[in-house]
C-alpha cells in the first residue's frame, strides 16, 4: 500500500480530512486529524443581524462567500480567503460583537453499519458498552470501543470471498441461512469430512454435528447487512467447512493434516484452527511448515487453560510452533482485560481478540437426556448376570457390581468368572449427534473389564450388533479410579430403540474388587436447524475474529503475501494494557488499523552514482 | 475417538499390584486425566514401500489400518498396541523402511 493509497483510503474512509495537499505529486498526509471542511466554517448571528449587516461583517474578515443554510436562516456559511485557517476565522469571528459563536464545519460520514438484527450484541465490531443479554461469561458489559474497530474498516472493505477460508473444526451448518451463501462452492458439500467417524471415501459430509465449527464460521464470515441475524467480520466470504472434529469435539493429528492437505489443494489462503493438544507433534508442525510454500497463513487459538503457553511445562499445539505464517490469538474479554480462561505467551501467543459472550451462528439446538445422578434412582434398567451374586445392589443379589448409585458400594466382592451386564433403551428420534457422558467409580482387578456397548436395534448391545465405544477389549482401570468419561459419540445409536449399557467381565481366576459404580449418565443430543445462535467464550471465539480480519486485508490488497497479511494483522493492532508482556506484540487485533497498516516495501534496491 | 481415549486410559492402568480388594471411598477421588494420545493409533513415516513396509514390520500387533497422509507418512492403527518405545525400536531396526513413528495426538477445542 502506497501512501498516496493509504490518503485515498482514509479520506475515503472520513477519518481524515477530505483535502489532502499535494507536492511535486507526492500526498502528504494532513498534520491535524480533526474531521472538518478546511476552507468554510459556520457562523451564527445574533438576532436581528440583517443579511447586508452580515454580509459587511464578512467582507470585514475577506470571506470569498456567504450562504445563509436552507430552513436554518439564523446559520451562515462563510467561505474562507485562501490563506485563513480554520481557527483563525473562528477567533475573529467569535470576536465581532454581531455575533453569537462561529465553528467549524464538520465533516460527517456513513459509518458501515450492518442491518443485522443481533448486530447491536456484537460488541467484538462495535463496543458501546452494551450488556450482551445472552452472555455468561463476567462481565457482560464492559467498555466502549474495547474492540476490533469493524465499522470503520467496513467502509473500506466487506467482501472477503476472493481469499478462501477453510475452518478446520467440526464442520460447518452449511444449511444455516446466514452461512449458505457465503460457503465455498468448490464442491457440493462446499467441504470435506476427515473426522475419526468419516465414512472412507471422497465425499464424505462435512456437516458440523457438535456445533462448535458453524460458530466459528458465523464469526469468520456469516452474511452480513442481510437484515437477519449477525454480521460476520466478513460480509461476504468463502467458507470451506473442513470436518477434523467429530461430534464429541475430539480430533487427532491424523485428521487435522489431512485437512490442512485438502484445504491447500482446493486454494484455501487461511486456514483457522480453533484447537489445541499438549504434546509437540512434528507431524503437524511440518503441515504447518507445508503452508508457506503455497502461502496459506494459519490462525490458531492460545488454548483455555489460563497457563502460560511459554512455559516449558505447558506448550500448547499448534499455538507454540514458530513458523511465521502462524499467528497465535488470546482471548480478551469486553474491557479489553485479559480473559482468565485463556493462555497467554510472551513469545508464543502474537496478539488477543475478543473472546468472550461472543454471539455467532450455530449448528443448531443441543438437548440432554440425564438419567442417573447422586442419589437420584433410576428405573427402566435390564440386569443379567452369567453367576449368582449376593448381596444387595442393582443386579439382584449383587454387592456394588454395576450398582444403582442409591445403593453406593457394598460389603461384597464380584464373581469370578462373570458377566454381568445392565442396559437401558433410550429415545433419540429427530435428533442428528449423539455423545454419552458418563462418571463411574472403578473397582475392578486386572484382567477384569468395564465396557459401555450401544445398539441401535435395541435389546442387549452386548449382544451380536452392538457396538463397543471403548473399542474391542473394553476398559480395564485397575483398582480404584473415579473416572470421567470425556464424551463418547454414540451417533449410530440415533433411533428410537437405542440401547447403552454397561458390563463387568472377570477373568475365572480372577481375585476380585467391589465392581462399577455408574454415578451419572447423560446423553447429550444436537439437532441441526439452520436458524441457530449461540453465545460462546474461548480463544475459539478469539481466533476466527482474526482470521476475519486477517481476511479483510487479504481481499483489500490480493498482492500481498502470507508475511504482510500477518504483519498488518498482528502490528497493525491497538496496542493494549493488558497483553503487554504476555503476548509478542502487546496488541488487540484491529480491522481498521490492520487495513491502514503499511507494509515495510520489499525488494527495493538503491544505486548510488 | 473416545473409545480410543479410554483405552489408553486402560493401557496406563494395568499393573502389576497385588491383587487385594480395597473398599474405595469413592467422593474423595478426583477424575482420572484424558490421555493426549490414540492408543493403537501412531503417525509412521516410510519413505520406500510405505504400506508394504508397515504392515510387514508391526504385522505382529495385528495392523488394521494404514492410511496415506502425503510426505510419505500414514496413520497406522494396530489391534494390539505395543506402544511408542517398543514400535520406534521397530522402526530402528527397519533399514530405513520405517524412519519416524509418533503418536496419534488427540486435539480438543479451544
Amino acid at each position: 500500500m502506497n501512501r498516496a493509497f493509504l490518503a485515498s483510503l482514509l479520506a475515503g474512509l472520513g477519518l481524515l480530512p477530505v483535502q489532502t495537499s499535494t507536492f511535486a505529486g507526492l500526498p502528504v498526509l494532513p498534520q491535524s486529524t480533526a474531521q472538518y471542511s478546511p476552507n468554510r466554517i459556520l457562523v451564527k448571528f445574533k438576532p436581528g443581524v440583517s443579511g447586508p449587516a452580515r454580509a459587511l461583517v464578512a467582507q470585514t474578515y475577506g470571506a470569498q462567500a456567504m450562504t445563509a443554510l436552507a430552513y436554518q436562516p439564523d446559520i451562515t456559511v462563510v467561505v474562507l480567503p485562501p490563506a485563513q485557517a480554520v481557527a483563525e476565522a473562528i477567533r475573529a469571528y467569535s470576536g465581532h460583537p454581531s455575533v453569537a459563536y462561529a465553528q467549524p464545519d464538520y465533516i460527517y460520514h456513513i459509518e458501515a453499519i450492518p442491518n443485522d438484527t443481533d448486530y447491536a450484541q456484537q460488541w467484538a465490531a462495535n463496543n458501546t458498552g452494551q450488556t450482551i443479554t445472552t452472555g455468561t461469561w463476567t462481565p457482560t458489559a464492559g467498555t466502549a470501543g474495547d474492540d476490533m474497530s469493524l465499522e470503520s474498516a467496513w467502509n473500506a472493505q466487506t467482501d472477503c470471498s476472493a481469499v478462501t477460508v477453510a475452518v478446520v473444526d467440526s464442520g460447518i451448518n452449511y444449511n444455516a441461512t446466514e452461512l449458505a451463501g457465503n460457503m465455498w462452492a468448490g464442491n457440493a458439500r462446499h467441504g470435506q469430512n476427515f473426522a475419526a467417524d468419516a465414512p472412507t471415501g471422497v465425499g464424505s459430509d462435512p456437516m458440523d454435528l457438535n456445533g462448535h465449527g458453524t460458530h466459528v464460521a458465523g464469526i469468520i464470515g456469516a452474511i452480513g447487512n442481510n437484515g437477519a441475524g449477525v454480521a460476520g467480520v466478513c460480509w461476504k466470504a468463502s467458507l470451506m467447512a473442513v470436518r477434523v472434529m467429530d461430534a464429541s469435539g475430539a480430533g487427532l493429528t491424523s485428521t487435522i493434516v489431512s485437512g490442512i492437505g485438502y484445504a491447500v489443494a482446493n486454494g484455501a489462503k487461511i486456514i483457522n484452527m480453533s484447537l489445541g493438544g499438549n504434546g509437540y507433534d512434528p507431524t503437524f508442525d511440518n503441515a504447518i511448515s507445508s503452508l508457506q510454500t503455497s502461502g496459506v497463513l494459519a490462525v490458531v487459538a492460545a488454548g483455555n487453560s489460563g497457563w502460560n503457553n511459554d512455559s516449558g511445562a505447558t506448550p500448547t499445539y499448534p499455538c507454540n510452533f514458530t513458523q511465521s505464517n502462524l499467528i497465535c490469538v488470546a482471548a480478551l474479554d469486553q474491557n479489553f482485560a485479559h480473559a482468565s480462561f485463556s493462555n497467554y505467551g510472551a513469545t508464543s501467543v502474537d496478539v488477543g481478540a475478543p473472546g468472550t459472550n461472543i454471539l455467532s451462528t450455530y449448528a443448531g439446538a443441543h438437548a440432554t437426556i440425564t438419567d442417573l445422578a447422586p442419589g437420584v434412582a433410576s428405573t427402566g434398567w435390564t440386569a443379567t448376570s452369567t453367576t449368582a451374586q449376593t448381596g444387595g445392589g442393582w443386579l439382584p443379589g449383587t454387592t456394588g457390581v454395576l450398582s444403582d448409585p442409591t445403593a453406593g458400594w457394598g460389603t461384597a466382592l464380584y464373581n469370578a468368572g462373570t458377566d454381568d451386564r445392565v442396559y437401558k433403551a433410550f429415545s433419540l428420534t429427530g435428533v442428528n449427534a449423539a455423545v454419552l457422558d458418563a462418571r463411574v467409580m472403578v473397582n475392578i482387578n486386572s484382567g477384569d473389564y468395564l465396557n459401555v456397548n450401544y445398539n441401535s436395534l435395541g435389546g442387549d448391545p452386548f449382544a451380536s450388533g452392538g457396538i463397543n465405544a471403548f473399542g474391542a477389549t473394553g476398559l480395564n482401570l485397575g483398582t480404584t479410579t473415579w473416572y470421567a468419561f470425556g464424551g463418547l459419540d454414540i451417533t449410530p445409536c440415533i433411533g428410537t430403540t437405542c440401547t447403552v449399557g454397561f458390563q463387568l467381565t472377570s477373568a475365572a481366576a480372577s481375585t476380585r474388587s467391589y465392581g462399577v459404580q455408574l454415578e451419572n449418565l447423560t446423553i447429550t443430543t444436537l439437532t441441526l436447524n439452520n436458524t441457530g445462535f449461540a453465545t460462546l467464550d474461548g480463544t475459539s471465539m478469539a481466533t476466527p475474529e482474526t482470521t476475519g480480519v486477517a481476511a479483510l486485508v487479504w481481499a483489500h490488497n490480493p498482492q500481498y503475501t502470507y508475511t504482510d497479511v500477518a504483519n498488518a494483522v498482528k502490528l497493525g493492532g491497538r496496542p493494549v494494557t493488558a497483553l503487554s508482556g504476555i503476548t509478542a506484540t502487546g496488541n488487540a487485533v484491529n480491522g481498521m488499523g490492520s487495513l491502514a497498516y503499511i507494509n515495510a516495501p520489499t525488494g527495493i534496491s538503491v544505486i548510488v552514482r | 475417538m473416545a473409545a480410543l481415549l479410554m483405552l489408553a486410559a486402560a493401557a496406563c492402568s494395568q499393573s502389576a499390584a497385588p491383587p487385594v480388594a480395597v473398599k474405595p471411598q469413592p467422593r474423595m477421588l478426583q477424575p482420572r486425566p484424558l490421555p493426549n494420545t490414540a492408543p493403537g493409533s501412531y503417525i509412521v513415516k516410510a519413505p520406500a514401500d510405505g504400506d508394504k513396509s508397515i504392515r510387514r514390520l508391526f504385522s505382529e500387533y495385528g495392523v488394521t489400518l494404514v492410511r496415506p497422509l502425503g510426505n510419505e507418512q500414514f496413520e497406522v492403527r494396530l489391534s494390539q498396541d505395543p506402544g511408542l518405545e517398543a514400535l520406534q525400536r521397530l522402526a530402528a531396526g527397519s533399514r530405513g523402511a520405517v524412519t519416524a513413528v509418533q503418536p496419534n495426538y488427540i486435539y480438543t477445542f479451544h
